[in-house]
Parts: structure tokens; sequence; C-alpha cells
């Protein structure tokens, strides 16, 4: 096994300036539920690796606080303590549905959000959550920061745009009205310790029998977490119905297939997935 | 439930080794050491078919911190090995027969060292074709894994009985069907590991691992070694899970840590990874099965053809007897006057396949359990009464002509506790009503139309029925007979050891509740003695659910030997009749008639001062049982057990995701002795055969292991099986201790069976491949992403 150095910070600033220093051959360690599989595995993406970072225990990454109109998630919070927090809970239901089911009760008490967003696997399960509330994140370098839309810094399986010497830090979620509806839908193959088949989030404003606005994002369908835009903008003012959910699903489907094409899951997740959505929406109206 | 009768037998008592076990003090195969212990890394070749041209360990020797290179060069006896037959080489040399055969050890200290020297290793090979699908392993042109055989078959189970064409002509209706099962691994929570220890006598080695059957283990080390086997003394650890699973694979594993051993005079340690144990070790059979069946109106099972071909991989081993007990039960427990039945295993470059908990019967359980739901559906009958009408009874005969009269025949009664527990009859009926419009094909397109959505919710509940007999113990695989030694110390304390060894099903505590019933002393006066070869006699593997009954029975001739002796002592001491009889109970021994008592510690100090021998070996052997090979005729086991699951199913239609939301499951076992124990045996084996119905498979493509950890093999966690409802019914057998047999294998083996029913009363569709994973119910087809 390939020997590293190992360093270990409880501060931001110090660690900061390590990555300054030395971010191109250096990687961050949160959790460590990814990096550990990756480590023991021998993944080549570690071959021009010599430091560890470990930030774990820096607190100011530990927080999650409201304040003003922003919820801040500090990068380092793990799942057990958002799926505990009262404003996670109340504010951002579908976020809360999420973490609560990734990995085991073990995993929740070390894996970290940052953890699973920099590590950008296509069914991270919060990102889908995060990406419908509007999220941004916030990356600091020791000289200069920078707050981008969450999509933004997406790029493509296991890819951020995180540069060598930036940390992600935390995730600012606006805070939204209570008039949401929700859904999260998380499928594996077993229903613990399980590894998303796919996943969905969904929030949706009705005004009468209309929809007022609705935000939806994907997860383990497309090569990322994935919100659809175009399609939520279409959707608004029209009338709910049953045919029009069809639509939706049929829609979401079909945007899949386009950017991925046609895979060895294809025949089962694109059938399945119309279905689920399609159950989710009129479970909603 | 308590029956006044015992003081210890049937309570629910926790295990001897309890306590170790949760909390961490139990010492596992790797946690022992030993001065100058070295490592030994195996070299694998990711060929899974060739003939090696060259081995070059030139470089590999000169890395420092290396002691040795083994090769097959350095095998004292024996380099091919096997549990029946001999096929398997322990050094590889002149060809791969599939990934998983190794082919040299390095053997140092300094594990980076060993690590290095691995890679360091040249091997050439001449690359073959390669023979992964076992269904064209007979064909006339099939490539050759054993060419010396002339032909793929390891072994062909012929079994024929009354007339088929006569059956066929007389049945209204014909069905056949074909039903496959997957490979599967054994998933034991601990991966191999083995010390191989010498001796400061010659030629004499220490082997100290997870090893399922010590004698068998030993048996192959000396042929290998060239040693006689009383120089080979196994010495069994705390056994993290076997499940079967640790029998030929721990085997070639001692023998070639005790070949590197002998090299170079050292401890040598070979401890796998979870991968290398994934890719090494031995699987369930795969099974294609093609059943015929022919019935009447009426429901009269008349004839059935049964044609079965099982995946051995690359080596025989366990394939000839668990091929064997399929072929005895592969009508089921079901009456038929004519029957014909094949049983092939063959010969792959597959990983090799052999012992696993059930051991040929979850396959056939599958296959002809499924069949009779769709029977039954065919003539508008319910599950139940197609097996009450064909169904053992009291004195049936079995396909191979054995006549049920020995013991209880309780298939009924496990079927009418089962039903009536889980109110079977009312929710098949209900589901299967509500259920049935749906559409019985799969869809094809990838877009939806309009009318393929569903309204509603996507959730379908359905309920399944299946039920076994099953042989206990080996039958006529062989020799069957163990024994058991009991040494009691002059203040009443007590060694135990028996023949066959704990695998961590809770033989030892079973054993002590037998020795302190016959004793009148509680289980915790007994000190169950580490198994180790040279303790005790060879008493067969421990396997086929024959621990308790035939274990038991040994243990209980021992006790009952030094019973005997200290009421003699006694008759002697208080001056009785010769035909006294004594009470043993509560730690005294009493004589009611003269209101005699004496503590037994006290009577056993007696006994010591006065030269009584208060140490006994306790045998027993199986009565006998025969098999005649050319037609599959003859009485095949002593006695059988009986058992009925019924799996309660949530499917949710649009995933297609399964949960089995309660399984309840009544099993006649006999007699039982720790009613924890046996619980604790329903609970395992009803998740696990859960998992093998939903979720489990061993994907292999062109001989290679796709899936080789737990990420992506998966076994169901404690939130997938819903709850289990266990119930016993207590038929006392006359063979076994107080009257019990076996209960390990029949909890796991009907399990799938039982799922897939419920979830074609579910969809009103039915299955034929296992696992019901979530791309074979959606699409009818196994899909799998294959690694590049
Ligand atoms: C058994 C098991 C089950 C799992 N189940 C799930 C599941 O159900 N759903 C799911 O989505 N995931 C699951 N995972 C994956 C994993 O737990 C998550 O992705 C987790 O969020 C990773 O967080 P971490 O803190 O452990 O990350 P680490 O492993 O420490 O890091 C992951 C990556 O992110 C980078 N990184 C971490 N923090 C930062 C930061 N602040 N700034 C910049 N880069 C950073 C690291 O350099 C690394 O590349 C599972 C993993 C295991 C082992």
């Amino acid at each position: 096994m390939k020997k590293h150095s190992f360093h270990k910070f409880t501060e931001l600033r110090p660690a900061l300036e390590f990555m300054e220093k030395n971010g191109a051959q250096s990687k961050i360690i949160a959790g460590g539920t990814d990096m550990l599989v990756d480590i023991r595995k021998g993944a080549s993406k570690l071959d021009p690796v010599k430091h560890i970072v470990d930030i774990h225990d820096i607190q100011e990454l530990r927080n999650i606080e409201i304040k003003g109109n922003v919820c801040r998630i500090g990068a380092c919070c793990t799942f057990k303590e958002i799926g505990i927090n009262e404003d996670v809970r109340s504010y951002y239901p579908v976020l809360k549905m999420a973490v609560d089911r990734i990995g085991s009760p073990q995993i929740r008490n070390v894996a970290t959000i940052g953890g699973n967003i920099c590590n950008l696997a296509a069914c991270a399960d919060s990102i889908a959550p995060l990406l419908v509330y509007d999220a941004q994140v916030r990356l600091c370098s020791v000289g200069d920061e920078r707050i981008v839309p969450l999509e933004n810094i997406l790029i493509k399986p296991y890819k951020t745009d995180i540069h060598p010497d930036e940390m992600l830090t935390e995730i600012i979620l606006p805070i939204p009205d209570k008039d949401w509806k929700y859904c999260f839908y998380k499928l594996g193959r077993r229903s613990g310790v399980s590894i998303s088949r796919l996943s969905y989030a969904i929030l949706l404003k009705t005004n009468k029998d209309k929809i007022e606005d609705i935000h939806f994002a994907f997860g383990a369908l497309f090569s990322v977490p994935k919100r659809l835009l175009d399609l939520e903008q279409e959707l608004r003012h029209q009338t709910i119905s049953a045919d029009l959910w069809k639509d939706v699903s049929r829609k979401v489907a079909q945007k899949i297939i386009e950017e991925t094409g046609i895979r060895w899951s294809t025949p089962y997740k694109i059938p399945t997935l119309q279905q689920l959505f399609f159950t989710s929406l009129m479970d909603l109206t | 439930m308590l029956n006044d009768k015992y003081k210890v037998i049937g309570k629910k008592l926790p295990r001897t080794d309890a306590y170790e076990k949760v909390t961490g003090r139990a010492q596992y195969a790797a946690d022992i050491s030993f001065p100058g212990m070295c490592f030994a890394a195996q070299k694998k070749i990711t060929v899974p078919h060739g003939m090696i041209k060259n081995i070059d360990i030139s470089q590999a020797d000169k890395v420092a911190g290396v002691e040795a290179i083994i090769t097959h060069k350095d095998v004292p006896g024996n380099n091919i090995t096997g549990v029946i037959k001999y096929d398997q080489p322990v050094f590889s040399f002149d060809k791969i027969y599939c990934p998983a055969d190794v082919v040299a050890l390095v053997v140092g200290e300094d594990k980076e060292a060993v690590r290095k020297a691995l890679t360091l290793i040249k091997i050439e090979v001449e690359e073959l074709p390669v023979l992964s699908d076992y269904t064209h392993a007979l064909d006339n042109d099939a490539l050759l894994i054993h060419p010396e055989n002339k032909s793929n078959l390891i072994n062909h189970y012929p079994l024929r009985k009354g007339n088929i064409e006569k059956g066929f002509q007389e049945s209204d209706f014909i069905i056949e069907r074909t039903y496959t099962t997957p490979a599967i691994e054994h998933a034991y929570i601990e991966p191999e590991c083995i010390t191989a220890v010498p001796d400061f006598r010659k030629d004499v080695y220490k082997i100290y691992g997870s090893v399922q059957n010590p004698f068998t283990c030993r048996r192959i080390v000396a042929q290998v070694m060239k040693v006689p086997l009383a120089n080979i003394h196994i010495i069994q650890n705390e056994l993290g899970g076997s499940f079967g699973g640790k029998d030929d694979i721990m085997d070639i594993l001692a023998a070639r840590a005790c070949v590197a051993c002998k090299k170079i005079g050292k401890p040598v340690r070979i401890q796998l990874s979870r991968e290398e144990s994934i890719i090494e070790s031995y699987k369930r059979h795969p099974y294609s099965m093609r059943y015929k069946v022919g019935i009447s109106h009426k429901g009269i099972l008349k004839a059935m053809k049964i044609d079965i071909l099982a995946d051995g991989g690359a080596y025989a081993s366990m394939s000839p007897f668990v091929t064997w007990r399929s072929v005895v039960q592969a009508t089921g427990p079901y009456e038929v006057k004519n029957v014909h039945t094949d049983v092939r295993a063959v010969y792959t470059n597959n990983p090799y396949t052999g012992a696993m908990r059930g051991f040929g019967s979850p396959q056939i359980i599958f296959a002809q359990e499924s069949l009779m739901d769709e029977l039954a559906d065919k003539l508008h009958m319910s599950p139940i009464e197609i097996r009450r009408i064909n169904g053992y009874k009291q004195d049936s005969e079995t396909a191979s002509g054995q006549i049920l009269s020995n013991h209880v025949v309780s298939l009924n009664q496990v079927i009418d506790k089962a039903t009536k527990e889980s109110d079977f009859e009312k929710k098949y009926e209900t589901y299967k009503a509500k259920y049935s419009v749906e559409g019985n094909s799969h869809s094809v397109n990838l877009i939806l139309n309009d009318n393929q959505f569903s309204a509603g919710s996507n959730i379908k509940e359905g309920i399944g029925l299946a039920c076994s007999f099953r042989g206990c113990s080996l039958g006529a695989e062989g020799i069957d007979a163990t024994g058991a030694l009991i040494s009691i110390q002059k203040d009443g304390s007590v060694y135990l050891i028996s023949g066959l060894a704990e695998n961590g099903q809770g033989l030892r505590m079973t054993f002590s509740m037998v020795a302190a019933e016959v004793l009148g002393i509680s289980p915790d006066d007994i000190y169950y003695l580490e198994q180790d070869t040279s303790r005790v006699a060879d008493g067969g593997p421990t396997v086929a659910s024959r621990s308790t009954l035939m274990g038991g029975e040994a243990v209980k001739a021992a006790a009952d030997t030094v019973r005997n002796r200290i009421e003699k002592m006694l008759i002697d001491e208080w001056n009785l009749d010769e035909e006294a009889t004594f009470n043993f109970a509560d730690h005294y021994i009493s004589h009611n008639e003269t209101g005699h008592r004496i503590t037994f510690s006290e009577a056993c100090n007696t006994a010591y001062l006065s030269g009584v021998n208060l140490n006994a070996y306790g045998w027993f052997k199986a009565p006998e049982v025969d098999w005649n090979e050319e037609i599959g005729q003859g009485p095949a086991y002593f006695t059988y057990v009986y058992g009925c699951q019924i799996a309660e199913v949530e499917v949710n239609a649009a995933s297609c995701k399964i949960f089995v939301k309660r399984v309840t499951a009544v099993h006649d076992a006999g007699k039982i002795i720790n009613r924890l124990g046996a619980l604790g045996q329903i609970y395992g084996g009803v998740s696990m055969g859960a998992g093998y119905g939903i979720m489990e498979e061993v994907i292999v493509k062109n001989a290679e292991i796709q899936n080789i950890n737990f990420d992506e093999y998966l076994i169901p966690t404690s939130v997938d099986v819903g709850g289990i409802r266990a119930f016993f019914v207590e038929n006392p057998d006359r063979f076994g201790p107080f009257g019990a047999k076996s209960l390990g294998e029949p909890t796991l083996e009907i399990t799938a069976a039982a799922i897939n029913n419920a979830v074609a009363n579910a969809l009103s569709k039915r299955f034929y491949h296992l696992p019901l994973d979530l791309e074979q119910i959606k699409t009818g087809k196994t899909l799998y992403q294959i690694k590049k």
C-alpha cells in the first residue's frame, strides 16, 4: 500500500495555508468514507497524492446556523448532525429525508455533506435535495473566496470545479417559504446500506389547480445529480392533471436517454422512473 | 411449552461462548500470533484457463525480507488433492483451471516485502479458450476442462421408479418448466485464516485456523505433507461463520501454509482479504432444472421427469454429494408413482462449487414448490389442497422407494400450523382476487404510453407457501458415526469434547445441555474443550445438520456411561438393590425410596477416591441406509425432518422491489434441545434464504467473478427482512438424543421458494429464475453491469 503523510487540522486557516503550498499533491479527507475505499483500492486518481489533509475536526466547518434569510451548513457536518438538526427538519425536510437514508448509522456518524458533494458520485444522495433548495457553495482558499451555485461545480462523475488550493467550507441555502409540498424518493436494491439505483427530490407550490412553481432534481440517473430547469420553467402555471404528470415523467425519461444513451440498466431504470415519478407527483396533488 | 420431564433440555439458554463473542474476547484465527511468524501471500493469475509455460521466481527471490518462494516443487507428498476426487492442484504447475488457482506463495515476516515480491514472480501462460456456460459443458464439441476424464461430467445420478411414459399417459395435464438458480457466496463474517506452526518433533505440525472440519483438513494436509495423520494436529480457533464454506478452501490453505512451514521452519500464516476470499472460495452450485410433470384432473401427481444440471466449476469438490441429496429429494415431499430423474454435475472454468448450508436442496425446492403452486393454479385448487392430496403421510413411499415408517411424518402438521398462524388461505385468496387483473407481459417500450402508467399505490401484497422434507445427516453418502469424550473431575466439574466442531451454530451449548441433563448438573459446570484433532476421535465432518442428532447422541452415550458408573458405586455405598434407580437433578443425586442423597460433586470425589473411572467415550453409529446407484432406489436416510414456511411480501410494482414483510416458519426438528439456539437457526436461516430469494448472486462472466466484495455482492441487512415468527412441532425421534433431529439447513432451504410463490400471488405472474432482483421482476430478464 502506498504511503502518505498525514496532516490533521483543527482550524481552517492553517489548513488552507497548507493547501496553498501543497494543493496539487494533497487530498482532503473529511469522514473518509469515500477516501478510505479509494486508498484501499489503490485508485489511480491518488497516484499524484503525497499528503492527506484531515479536516474532519475543524469546528468552524461543523456548524449549522440560520442568519438573515439563509441557512449555512458547514462542509464537515456529518449526516447524523444534519439529520437531527431542528432547522433542517423544519426548513429542508427533503434534505433530512435524504441524509437519514444514507448508508448505515455508522456511516452517517462520520460521513460529511462536503465529502458527498466533492466526491461527486452520480448517486450522491444529498445533492439532488440541495439542488431543489437552490443551494450555493462557498469555496475558500487563503487569499480568496467564491460563492457559486452548487450546480456550477458539478462537472462530471468524480470531478468538481474546485481548485487544488480550495476547500469547500459551507453550503448556503436560502430559507424557503413554507408553502412547498415536497417529496424525496430513494430506490436501492435493499433497504439498509444501499447505494441509490435512482433518487429524486421534488418541491411543488400550487395555486388552486395550477402549478405556481416546481423544482425537481435527480440522482443516479444523469452522469451527475441534476435539476431540469427548462422543464420546470415550462410547467409553471400549467393546470395539474394526471396527463400532465405522465407527460412530465416521459419528458424526464427522454432527457435521461438523450444524455446518457442506452445503457445496460436502461430497460429497467427508465420505465421504473416514469412510474415512480408519476406516482410521487400524483401523491403530491 | 416447558416439559417438566427435563431440567435443562428444551430451555432457552445463552451459548457458552456468547459472552466472549459479544465482548470481543474470543480469539479468532487472526487474533493469535506466534514468535517468528511469517506471512504468505498467494500468487494468482488473472487467466481463467491456460497452460503454464514457465514460472520464474528468480527476481522475486532476491527481494530483501523474503524468506522463501514456495511452488509445487516444494510439496513433499500429493500436490493434487480434493475432498472426494483428486483433481485440484495445491500449487498449479502445468495448467490453470480457474481464476482461484494459486501458483506460488511468497513468504516473509515483512508484509511489504512479500507484496513486492509477489509482483515480481513471472508466469508465462498460454491461454486456452474458456468454458463458462455450464449448460453447454456436455455438448459433443465442448472444451474439456480435465481432458484425462474424456468428458466434463463429474457425476450422474439416475433415479427410475414406475413407468414414466405410462404416468404421462394417465395425466390430464402436463406442464414443463425450466428453473435456474445462481451461484452464491457463503458470506461468513470472518475471511479465511490459517497458521501452520512447526513442532520440535520432526515432521510434526500444529495448524491453527478457522477450519470447519478439522479431520478432513488433517487428512488433506497429511497427504500433501506425506506424513502420518497423527503428525498433523488441527486446532480449531473460534470460527467467524462457515455455513459449509470453510471446508475444502481451508484444507488447501492449510496444506499450502504447512508446505511453507516445513521449508522455512517457522510459523506461516495465510490470511485472505475479502476479495481474495470471494475469488478463491467455493460457492453454492448454480442449477438448471427442467421439470415435466403430469397430473390428473383431481390433482393427483402421476409422473415427474426431472433433468438437472449443476455447475461444479473447475473442481469436483463436494459435487457428488451435493447432487446426490438433490436426486433423493428432487420430487419434494410428494408421492409420485412414476419418476424419472437425472442429476448431473459438470466441470467448467467457473469458480468451483461445493458445500453450502442446504447442500443441493434450496435449488430443487425452489423448482418443486414453485411448480406445485403453478399446478394448483391451473387446477383451480388452493396451494394447500394440492399439497394435502400429494404430500407425504405416515408410511408414504418416497421416489427412491423408501417407506417413511420409522418416524412421525409431520408434513401436514407443519403445514397446518403455518397456515393457521399466518391466516394463509384468506390472505392468499384476497390478494389473488385483488391483483389478478394485472397484465402479464413485461413492457418492452422504454417510454411509457398513457395506459402503461398506473394510478394509485404501487405496492402489492402477496403470500406464499413452501414446504420440504429433508433426510438427516449424511445418509448413504458414506460412513456416519461420531464420538464424544467426557471427563468428570473430582469436584464435579466436567470436560467435554466431541468429534464434531463448533461452526458458530451453537453445538458446544447443545452438547453441554445434553450432558448436563443426564448428569443433573448445569451446562455452566461443563468446560467445553478446544477442538483439536489429537484430543478426540475422527467423528466425520460437521455438515448435513448432523451435529445435534449424531454428536448429541454420542455425548449422551458418554454421559450415560459415567452416570451408570456413579450409580453402581452408590448402590454399593448405600447398600441398595441392583435395580435401584436414581434421580440426577439440581446438582444432587438421590434415591427417592430410601431418602439417600448426595451432591454431585461429593459423589464425584468419592468416586475419584475409590478409583472409579469418571471418563468415558460415547460413540454413535447411524442406522443402516442404502442406495442403488444404477436406478436410484433405496432407503437414503435413516430419518427425516419436515418444515413449512410462509412468506408475506410487499412488491412495489413500479420499482419491482420486494420487501419480505413476514415469514412464518414451522419446523419439526424433533425434540428441541436449546430453544434459543433453535430460534437463532430459524432467524438466521430465513434471512439467508431471503437473500437467496431476492438479491444474492455471484456474477460470473467468462469464469471471472464480477462482484468480489460486499459493496456489490449484496446480502440482506437487518432491516431487509421483517418479522420472523418461529414455531416448533416436536415429534421425538427414536434415534437422536432426547428425540432431537436436525434444524440448521431446513430453516434456509424453503424460504426462497415461499417468497417466489408470494411474489406470484402479488403480481399474478410467475418467475423461474433466482434471484428475484429488481431487473428480473421488471423485465423478466437478468441484467448485469459487467466490469471492463
Ligand atoms: C458503506 C457505505 C455506504 C454509503 N452509502 C451512501 C449512500 O447511501 N448515499 C451516498 O450518497 N453515499 C454513500 N456512501 C458514500 C459516502 O459515505 C458519501 O459520499 C459521504 O458523504 C462522503 O463523505 P466523507 O466525509 O466520508 O468524504 P471523504 O471520503 O472524506 O471525501 C470524499 C471526497 O471529497 C473530498 N472532500 C471532502 N471534503 C471536502 C471539502 N470540504 N472540500 C473539498 N474537498 C473535500 C475528498 O478529498 C474526497 O475526494 C457510502 C459509503 C460507504 C462506505
